[in-house]
């Protein structure tokens, strides 16, 4: 089942989409946040949600993990996956850097790598650490310090690397740009680049920042007060009036 | 590939923890201060020897009481939680074996590994039965729940094996000329091997935690339990493994203590709140730290308790409440402990 | 059967409650004089000393949060106090007991203290503590209260000017019955006032969330060590009162055991309430007497059955099947029951109206309406709380762009 012309013209026709959200609610308690989402990722899609504090961004991400109660279709790979918990969805793929960046801070950086492939069985995991120590030699100069030592923009690029290490078809960013400096925020964005150009990955960066998130993604949501008003290809949300005037400043 | 370049950092110095261990070795000094100091008058007063054998027979204790304190901050790591029952399931799990040792006549070190068996397989099920239904902020219904289960326990045990105590074999050579001599002082083996098998116990966490999964998967829930999930941790298993552990732990606890005081349904009381403190003492989410605080409540018992007379048997208690009040009011983390504890 | 509404303070409502006191005082003070046997009086009595007991729990552990297994460490000290004083000096026991009370209240004070910076299950191990010691103290002090033997009393005598006549069996009974029950009934009263007060919030507010509660004014170490001191009081008053119902004492009354059964008790009848005290004391004289006596008569187990051993297996699941069937005890339990029947509407509080605008739009704009079902039409979005630098706002409609997916392709 195709989703509703999410390509933008030029490409050729998606099949399945890896991420299929539809009429999507969510509710802590009583109070409910999400009032019917509708949103898709393609397998190898970089897709930006853009809103401002409150809109709900944080909780679309923690429904498709799991972690808060929906009522809504979510499909991965079109398996529903409503019934899962958390902990499965990373078995299945799924990969969430959440917005206190989700480390352990009371292991050391290779533990957290390694905590990060939890869920794999096969052997490439010190492989992959390595690529990682490459990728960001900081977090190989400071391997055995406990996480919680390290800076907020090591932090964040251990958190990426830790959710990468579980080699996800779906990651999910939380507001990464949170707390850094802007340089920080461009070397963290051209790995994120970087890692998307070279695997087949979906990626889904829920971001306040909206300049530099519409540069890695393809497409964007545009999130407020707990729905979707507006939807489009990263340069035509970029054109848009009304988001250049409230994200960007402009 | 370009790779991500900043500005080459001096150095790196690991902050936290040069500060925590910074911060133990002054707690240690503190209590190896006052331990020597009384040490020094016990010596001065009452002979070298004398001293030596009551430190040894002091660390027999204190290496028991650690090991129950150490199943308590196994729980207390992943989960938050006090098991108030720990002591009679441990009481349990040492009538269980001492069962398997009179009425199927096995071997008592094969009693005891089954009787852990099957408290390790309790504690699991204890866990998923009565525990996990409850939020972990609960904290009132946890306590009431672990409490009712040292009711329903401490009763069912009295039930089923009567209130009159009993002795219970000892793992290791004991009594009359089972023992080394070191001079005029008498090294028993059940001294040594106490000490031997919590060596052994720590020595198996410590490999456990650090290498394997299921070590990884309890580290990572002790850390933060929604973290551990975004990395694929069953925190409810994870959860119910450490009081598999911790249960087969206090029942080993529990079958070499026996020996020494007999077996009846409350033998494991007192030794709770000892274990408390030395837990307390020792750092809540401390494992080494369990077992250091148990080693210094036993030494301090028994060297009061020898050396001033006028205390009384009673006076352990009394001293597990003091400093169990004394350490949460000063060094809430306790020696080895993390300073995080409740703030505000 | 249909619903009874009534408004809370109307004029049925009140004649309900009256009613309900009257019925209440009714069957409290004929209870004694309803049969002869001196064992049940007895029991009537008891029940009465252990619910001021779990009040004092209840006011320590429901309303201000404190979870404290240390309670009959205070109910020994009363008992003790009483019956020390009156053994060994010679005092009336009635004197003895505001001696006991205000023991108690210092005791509890000084436990109190550590507990203003020990929380949660940090503190209920200091309650451990703290009850274990008691029996220690009394072995250790054994020439004071008697160790392991205890300590007997004569009977409180029956003054002469009382209607009672001593040379019926259930006589004396029943006048102890109605001294502890009148002793009883002020403790209550004053509980009830004290939660009713600026105190009372306070404790809740402190139990509910101490940074809150802190954050608004609220002396949170102050409440805290005035519920323990209070909690205590109420405890020596219960050990006391105890101690007058039957003047016996022994190291092993007063243990942890104890504290763990007056817990069970509290839960039982309902942790958050006053009255729920009674239930619960009625629960916990159940337990511990007619349980133990039931099983033996049954012949359950056999020749080994061990009545305490039964009442401690059965506490233990109780005390489970409540925590997780009915966490608000009794009382709860009973309420739900009544509201099938019985609904009270409650008074909005005075001078409401004035929190209405006259234009009937809502006063504070939600950022996410409670309940809301999809319109056709997208309500006016109101500005997130705290929106971006940049005030502009993108507007509810859908920009001519992609649609959002409602429509299909």
């Amino acid at each position: 089942m195709t989703a509703a012309a999410t390509a933008p013209a030029g490409s050729t026709p998606t099949p399945t989409p890896l991420l299929s959200m539809r009429g999507v609610r969510a509710s802590y308690g009583e109070v409910e946040v999400l009032h019917g989402i509708d949103l898709t990722v393609g397998r190898d899609e970089a897709v930006v949600v853009l809103g401002a504090n409150g809109a709900g961004k944080t909780t679309l991400l923690r429904s498709i993990c799991r972690m808060v109660r929906t009522s809504g279709e979510i499909l991965l790979d079109g398996a529903s996956v409503t019934g899962r918990r958390t902990h499965e969805m990373v078995g299945l793929g799924v990969s969430l850097v959440p917005q206190g960046r989700g480390t352990l801070t009371e292991l050391s950086v290779e533990d957290n790598l390694r905590a990060g492939a939890y869920v794999r069985r096969d052997d490439s995991v010190e492989a992959d650490i390595e690529y990682w120590y490459e990728t960001f030699p900081r977090l190989a100069e400071r391997r055995s310090q406990s996480a919680g030592s390290l800076s907020g923009g090591e932090q964040q690029m251990l958190a990426i690397a830790r959710a990468m290490m579980s080699r996800p078809r779906l990651l999910l960013l939380d507001e990464p740009s949170l707390g850094l400096a802007p340089l920080v925020v461009e070397q963290l964005f051209e790995v994120l680049g970087q890692v998307t150009d070279e695997r087949a990955i979906g990626l889904v960066v829920v971001e306040q920042n909206a300049d530099i998130a519409l540069r890695v993604a393809r497409r964007g949501y545009v999130l407020e007060a707990g729905r979707v008003v507006l939807t489009g290809s990263a340069a035509e949300l970029r054109d848009n009036d009304q988001v250049r005037r409230a994200y960007l400043g402009y | 590939m370009t790779t991500t370049v900043s500005a080459a950092s001096p150095r790196p110095v690991d902050v936290l923890r040069a500060d925590r261990r910074r911060t133990a070795m002054t707690n240690i000094a503190v209590v190896a201060g006052l331990l020597a100091a009384f040490s020094i008058w016990a010596i001065w007063s009452g002979g070298l020897s004398l001293y030596l054998q009551r430190v040894l027979d002091g660390t027999r204790n204190g290496v028991l009481y650690g090991m129950v304190a150490l199943a308590l901050v196994i729980v207390f790591k992943a989960t938050k939680v006090i098991n108030f029952a720990q002591g009679a399931m441990a009481m349990f799990g040492t009538f269980v074996a001492a069962t398997l040792i009179t009425s199927w006549n096995l071997p008592v070190a094969l009693a005891v590994l089954i009787a852990m068996a099957l408290s390790a397989a309790a504690g699991a099920g204890i866990e998923r039965a009565v525990i996990r239904p409850f939020d972990p902020d609960n904290h009132l219904g946890i306590v009431i729940v672990t409490l009712s289960l040292y009711m329903a326990i401490n009763a069912t045990a009295a039930l089923v094996w009567g209130n009159d105590p009993r002795g219970f074999p000892s793992l290791f050579p004991a009594g009359g000329d089972n023992y080394l001599a070191l001079g005029d002082i008498r090294l028993y083996y059940t001294t040594l091997g106490s000490w031997a098998t919590i060596a052994l116990v720590v020595v198996a966490l410590h490999l456990m935690l650090a290498r394997t999964r299921m070590g990884l998967a309890f580290r990572a829930v002790a850390n933060s339990v929604e973290n551990a999930r975004l990395i694929g941790v069953d925190v409810g298993r994870t959860v119910q493994q450490s009081w598999a552990i911790a249960a087969a732990v206090g029942t080993l606890a529990g079958c070499l203590l026996a020996p020494m005081t007999n077996l009846d349904p409350v033998f494991m009381d007192k030794v709770l709140v000892y274990s408390f403190a030395a837990a307390t003492l020792g750092g809540l989410d401390s494992i080494s730290g369990s077992v250091l605080g148990g080693v210094i409540v036993g030494l301090t018992i028994a060297l009061l308790t020898g050396y001033l007379p006028g205390l009384g048997g009673e006076f352990g208690i009394a001293l597990a409440f003091f400093v169990i009040i004394a350490v949460l009011q000063f060094r809430p983390a306790g020696l080895l402990g993390r300073k995080s504890q409740e703030r505000v | 059967m249909a619903r009874i509404t009534l408004t809370e303070g109307s004029r049925q409502h009140r004649a309900l409650q009256m009613g309900i006191a009257a019925i209440g005082a009714l069957v409290v003070l004929t209870l004694p004089l309803l049969t002869d046997e001196v064992g049940a009086i007895e029991t009537f009595t008891q029940i009465a000393c252990y619910a001021v007991a779990i009040l004092g729990l209840g006011l320590l552990t429901g309303y201000t949060g404190q979870i404290s297994i240390g309670m009959s460490a205070f109910v020994g000290l009363g008992a003790y106090t009483t019956i020390i004083l009156v053994v060994d000096h010679g005092w009336p026991y009635l004197a003895t007991i505001p001696v006991g009370i205000v023991l108690c209240l210092i005791a509890g004070a000084l436990v109190g203290i550590p507990a203003l910076r020990i929380r949660g299950l940090y503190l209920v191990t200091v309650t451990l503590a703290v009850a274990a010691l008691f029996p220690v103290l009394v072995h250790r002090f054994s020439d004071l209260t008697g160790g392991t033997d205890g300590k007997f009393a004569q009977d409180m005598e029956v003054p002469t000017w009382t209607p009672v006549d001593p040379y019926v069996r259930a006589g004396v009974p029943r006048l102890h019955y109605y001294i502890i029950v009148l002793i009883a009934a002020l403790a209550f009263l004053v509980a009830w006032n004290v939660v009713r007060s600026r105190v009372g919030r306070a404790m809740l507010a402190v139990r509910d969330s101490e940074l809150s509660a802190s954050a608004n004014g609220v002396p949170v170490a102050r409440v805290k060590v005035f519920a323990f001191a209070l909690s205590a009081a109420y405890g020596g008053l219960a050990g006391s009162l105890l101690v007058i119902q039957a003047p016996v004492v022994s190291e092993t009354r007063f243990d942890l055991f104890l504290s763990v059964f007056l817990l069970v008790g509290l839960i039982v009848g309902g942790s958050g309430t006053i009255i729920g005290a009674i239930p619960g004391a009625i629960a916990f004289v159940a337990l511990r007497t007619y349980i133990a006596d039931w099983t033996e008569a049954l012949g359950l187990l056999g020749a080994r059955a061990e009545s305490g051993q039964i009442v401690g297996v059965i506490s233990g699941l109780l005390l489970l099947l409540f925590v997780f069937l009915l966490p608000g005890g009794l009382v709860d339990g009973l309420g739900t029951l009544r509201r099938r029947f019985l609904v009270v509407i409650p008074r909005p509080p005075a001078g409401w109206q004035q929190y209405i605008p006259a234009s009937g739009a809502p006063a504070i704009a939600h950022d996410h309406p409670v309940t809301e079902r999809p319109t056709g039409s997208r309500p006016p979005v109101p500005p997130p709380a705290d929106a971006p630098l940049v005030s502009a706002r993108v507007p509810g409609t859908t920009a001519p762009l992609q649609r959002t997916s409602h429509e299909k392709g």
